[in-house]
């Protein structure tokens, strides 16, 4: 994995004295995972709120304690947070569309997303059929890459309960991939 | 959702894996365990490191640089801005107060006590009835009120004594009418002509003088009277300075031989 390769301690601490080659290896190492997560939760600008994510943490730097593996916790943190704000706020904002302006969007940007995200499709597809809590532990298990201490601490809960979670996902996976086996034979 | 996060009706169904093949299962290692399920965390996280975000101006101007970020020194400097605008806060409220105050206090309208306490520091008026005061504060400075109102006891006291006793023969003859008192009211006001009051008051007829004061305010109120006029021809120390050490029986007499009722009485 990229991040693996760099040392996150020596980024943090020169992210920290205010070295901009620190800011950069930070992004270089987490921006692959922290925008997968993001879109993975269905956020409606992956790029725009992964920028956002890390524009918040470089600015509170300074407040952050802690050695590379916590910055992984926090960043991801941030990250999660804003996933819950973007969700909220487009439940909030009930836009109303006509019937031929739909059609019009379905032609378009739908199609083209789908197209883009052909590869990746049916991955997506089961994991919108988890819970919302066992889908984020197991983004952020495997592909945020955090242990199961990592996780509790970012979604707030104890390391019991996500290990619970994390049976309980991986359960609904099995079933989930066997009826879409089913399906497909 | 129960405390632990568990949906309630899974609560006591069985496990389908244990703890070591979920974490195997979870690190990509579970390719023995089930493959569908190794499959799909493959493709998870390869699909969740795919690509890089696409990064903005503001995180680019980060990255060179070009835009300054808080560290560790920044706490201190932003409690220094909230030090320095708290304390200028309080010194913009203190000098609203103080001047409100001022103004208040030169306008007299402060309530007598306090109207008597800001006097004492030179500003407006004290409430005593001592018209010099008045008039030096509302037409003069505060600089010239202070000097007037305050000033040392001693040094007035002398000078109050070299008048006394050059006045005092004079104001003490035998003779009557309008003349003496214009004699002993020269020699008082000797030297002090610039004052036009003072002038003023010479070309009055004597008998608005002598004929209101004189019956009630007899010996040593005599001498008193001549000094009163002397003050109130030129600037009001002897007057003022006078004030503290009189009696309060006798202020009133004092005041009534004052050619200022209306300011005593309006205030």
């Amino acid at each position: 994995v990229a991040e693996r390769d760099v040392d996150l301690d020596v980024a943090v601490e020169r992210a920290q004295a205010g070295d901009a080659e620190g800011f950069e290896a930070l992004f270089r190492a987490c921006g692959r995972p922290v925008v997968g997560y993001l879109r993975r939760q269905n956020v409606s600008d992956p790029d725009g709120l992964a920028n956002e994510v890390f524009l918040r943490a470089f600015r509170t730097l300074h407040t952050f304690r802690g050695d590379g593996a916590r910055f992984r916790s926090w960043l991801f943190t941030i990250a999660h947070h804003t996933a819950v704000d973007d969700v909220r706020r487009r439940r909030r904002r009930v836009v109303e569309t006509t019937l031929e302006q739909a059609r019009h969007t379905s032609d378009g940007d739908v199609e083209t997303a789908a197209i883009a995200h052909a590869g990746t499709d049916w991955v997506r597809t089961v994991l919108d059929q988890l819970s919302s809590d066992q889908r984020d532990v197991l983004l952020l298990r495997v592909g945020a890459d955090l242990s199961v201490d990592q996780t509790a601490a970012v979604l707030g809960k104890s390391h019991e309960a996500v290990k619970a979670l994390q049976h309980r996902g991986v359960a609904a996976l099995r079933r989930l991939l066997a009826e879409r086996e089913a399906v497909t034979e | 959702m129960s405390p632990d996060d568990v949906v309630p009706h899974e609560m006591n169904a069985p496990h389908d894996f244990d703890d070591a093949a979920v974490e195997a299962l979870l690190n990509g290692d579970g390719q023995a365990i089930d493959a569908a399920i190794a499959a799909f965390v493959d493709e998870l996280r390869i699909a969740s490191n795919a690509t890089m975000p696409s990064v903005s101006a503001e995180l680019g101007a980060l990255f060179t640089s070009q835009q300054p970020v808080e560290t560790a020194s920044t706490p201190p400097r932003r409690l220094e801005r909230l030090r320095t605008s708290t304390l200028a806060k309080i010194a913009a409220a203190t000098a609203a107060i103080i001047a409100a105050t001022g103004g208040l206090a030169v306008a007299n309208a402060l309530p007598a006590p306090i109207q008597h306490l800001v006097a004492g520091i030179g500003i407006g008026k004290a409430d005593n009835g001592h018209q010099h005061a008045v008039l030096v504060a509302e037409t003069s400075t505060t600089t010239t009120v202070t000097s007037t109102t305050d000033a040392p006891p001693s040094t007035t006291a002398a000078t109050t004594s070299d008048q006394y006793g050059v006045v005092a023969p004079i104001a003490h003859e035998h003779n009557d009418g309008c003349d003496h008192g214009i004699d002993a009211s020269q020699v008082a006001s000797a030297g002090h002509r610039h004052n036009n009051a003072n002038n003023g008051r010479q070309s009055r007829p004597c008998e608005s003088t002598t004929t209101t004061s004189l019956p009630r305010t007899p010996g040593k109120t005599q001498g008193n009277t001549a000094r009163t006029e002397h003050g109130q021809g030129r600037d009001g120390t002897p007057s003022n300075t006078d004030a503290p050490r009189a009696s309060p029986a006798s202020a009133p007499s004092r005041q009534s031989d004052s050619h200022t009722p209306n300011t005593h009485s309006g205030k």
